[in-house]
């Protein structure tokens, strides 16, 4: 007895009886399932996550300095020399002052609009571009001009397009519109385009602390950001000689820690997930155990036509995998068909691109998985088969 | 000339408890190839017990059994499958057919686990089938025959496997008596094209279609001989009606 044929008799098996072979199955098709979908949805985040983090610019680097008494202080024009000093790791800096301020537009006083003093190459480092205008210049922050550029939702909400020119008024003091940012985001209220950008010498002084203590550096480099980051961090220990009094954070760490974090959220859904593999082991172990009894008396005669214990075994145990391995590729199936269900759904309600994609790892994974449950919890039964005494087989009735 | 099956000393003791049960109890007995031997007696005589140990389906618990001069008595169950696989035919009171399965696949059975190759496989099947006479309804399932019908595939699986002993426990006692006639000639048949048949029974009429009888009572042999002979306690069915 060969396996094919061993494997032609498990699938005739089957067929007698699929009611009861697709309630087998069950368990291992929602276990299986439910993993590729999960797995899917994980990868489909982490894809979303890693591509917005890739267009606000993976080289990004952020400092924040919580200073030090006074004695010991660092201020913009040691950032800037810490650029220039090294032009192979770094390429720009820019201070970042947020304004908590009062903005007025003509009448409306909108209070989600963020306002932030920059650097003539803040866009550079943020990889915005410019749809109408300039973007600020270092003339405008050595002369502290009271200039601005604005987001693409503020030109097109209050503005209808045409801002160039305009004024708006923060704090009480009147800006002039020099540039409007193309859109970033999806030109909303309180998202990314919502925003004004003022010199930062400007900032500094509407800012109730008047310190610069944030900065954003890109790096020269993208395979070099560790190296940008560790720059950093000497320089600023040279003046505070301790790591308690700044932060340095780059995207790119950032997008690992995400990435980490969707990955163990991922790992423990599909942890419970595969439960319900267990779950459907343990059914089919059950219904082998009723299969085992109900033949008793076939297990009977084929022994005395010289069936061997093997041959018994390998039968009941090749059943058992067949029936998991079905239910594999049905849950295989269930899941591809959930998961464009979701990226359907996700896309209309959160209107952002999330496609979930289960990897052809997963899926082949989750399929071994599947069979091999079939043969660990037909094993049990199976050996229950080989072992019954031909004699009390044959009587049995 | 070394007997096909021999008996050598053989007892099998059952221990239930505080009671022993002898099942068989000493026996010695030589059936040579191409004998056609029947087994009589009542229930719990002992002849099913020996005829679970001729089949390989039971060892003794002491004592000799020599399938064709080698001891049989104390092989594992894979040795012993093997040995039911290749030199012994079954034929059961209850047919033993599996109902899944075509006439063809049923008879085929034996020769998948016995690793014959398909077209060999395919053409024993169907010589076998026609010998029974049931060539015509290869493609049916067992349910789709009469018992007569379904006995005879039985005799056809056991025929396939090219036995030395075929084996036939209460051959005729799902049916009724026509049919039943009917299949003991088939054995008487297959008797004499040379086939070994040893037939296990508790009726009397039904052993007498063997030449030889063993009657067993209690676990031991009462009587050896031929079954038409004046002294023997089985008689033919018209010898019981003279004797009356």
């Amino acid at each position: 007895m060969n396996f094919f044929q061993s494997f032609k008799l498990a699938i005739q098996s089957i067929m007698k009886s699929k009611v009861r072979a697709f309630l087998t199955m069950l368990g291992i098709i929602i276990g299986v399932g439910a993993v590729t979908v999960i797995v899917g949805m994980g990868n489909g985040m982490e894809n979303y996550i890693s591509s917005s983090f890739e267009s606000m610019g993976t080289n990004l680097i952020t400092v924040n300095i919580q200073g030090r008494g006074t004695s010991r202080s660092v201020d913009v024009d040691d950032m800037y020399a810490l650029v220039k000093d090294n032009l192979d790791v770094l390429a720009y800096v820019s201070p970042t002052v947020s304004v908590s301020a009062t903005v007025k537009i003509g009448s409306e006083e909108p209070d989600s609009t963020t306002v932030t003093g920059v650097g003539e190459d803040y866009g550079a480092i943020k990889r915005y571009s410019i749809s109408n205008g300039r973007f600020l210049q270092y003339i405008d922050i050595l002369r502290r001009q009271y200039v601005c550029v604005v987001g693409s939702y503020i030109a097109s909400n209050y503005y209808s397009g045409n801002a160039i020119g305009q004024t708006l008024k923060i704090n009480g003091n009147a800006f002039t519109i020099v540039g409007v940012l193309n859109e970033e985001d999806d030109s909303t209220s309180g998202s990314t385009d919502d925003a004004i950008y003022i010199p930062y010498s400007n900032a500094a002084k509407m800012s109730w602390a008047g310190t610069i203590s944030n900065y954003s550096f890109s790096g020269a480099d993208e395979e070099n950001i560790d190296g940008a980051v560790t720059l950093i961090e000497n320089s600023l220990y040279k003046v505070y000689e301790s790591e308690d009094y700044y932060t340095v954070t780059s995207m790119t760490s950032m997008l690992d820690n995400m990435t980490s974090i969707i990955n163990i959220v991922v790992m423990v859904l599909g942890a419970i997930a595969a439960i319900s593999l267990v779950v459907g082991g343990i059914g089919i172990m059950n219904i082998m155990l009723v299969s085992v009894t109900e033949r008793t008396r076939e297990i009977g005669i084929r022994k005395s036509l010289g069936a061997k214990q093997k041959d018994i075994m390998q039968q009941f145990v090749i059943e058992a995998a067949t029936t998991s391995a079905l239910g594999g590729i049905s849950g295989i199936g269930v899941g591809y068909l959930l998961s464009s269900i979701a990226s359907k759904v996700i896309t209309t309600l959160m209107s952002t691109e999330i496609s979930v994609s289960p990897s052809i790892g997963a899926v082949l994974g989750a399929f071994s998985v599947s069979v091999a449950i079939g043969i660990i919890f037909g094993y049990l039964p199976a050996r229950k088969a080989a072992r019954l005494n031909p004699i009390d087989a044959l009587r049995y009735d | 000339m070394v007997p096909l099956i021999e008996f050598k000393d053989l007892y099998k003791i059952y221990y239930m408890g505080e009671n022993v049960v002898r099942a068989v109890d000493g026996i010695s007995v030589q059936i040579n190839k191409g004998e056609f031997v029947a087994f009589v007696g009542q229930s719990g005589s002992g002849k099913s017990t020996c005829m679970n140990i001729i089949g390989c389906l039971d060892v003794p618990t002491q004592g000799q059994y020599l399938l064709n001069g080698t001891d049989v008595g104390r092989l594992n169950d894979n040795k012993l499958a093997e040995i039911r696989n290749k030199m012994l035919g079954f034929i059961f009171q209850q047919y033993n057919l599996l109902p899944k399965l075509t006439v063809m696949e049923n008879v085929e059975v034996s020769l998948l686990y016995a690793g014959v190759p398909k077209t060999q496989r395919i053409e024993r099947a169907k010589k076998a089938l026609d010998r029974v006479g049931l060539s015509d309804k290869l493609a049916h399932t067992p349910s789709q025959l009469s018992g007569g019908q379904q006995q005879r595939v039985s005799i056809a699986r056991a025929l396939a496997g090219n036995p030395s002993v075929i084996l036939a426990d209460e051959p005729t006692g799902a049916l009724d008596s026509r049919t039943g006639r009917d299949v003991l000639h088939l054995l008487q048949e297959l008797n004499r094209e040379g086939n070994t048949i040893v037939l296990i029974t508790h009726d009397n009429s039904i052993a007498a279609t063997a030449p030889r009888i063993i009657q067993l009572a209690d676990g031991k042999i009462i009587y050896d001989g031929p079954s038409g002979f004046k002294g023997s306690v089985v008689q033919t069915a018209e010898e019981e009606v003279q004797a009356k």
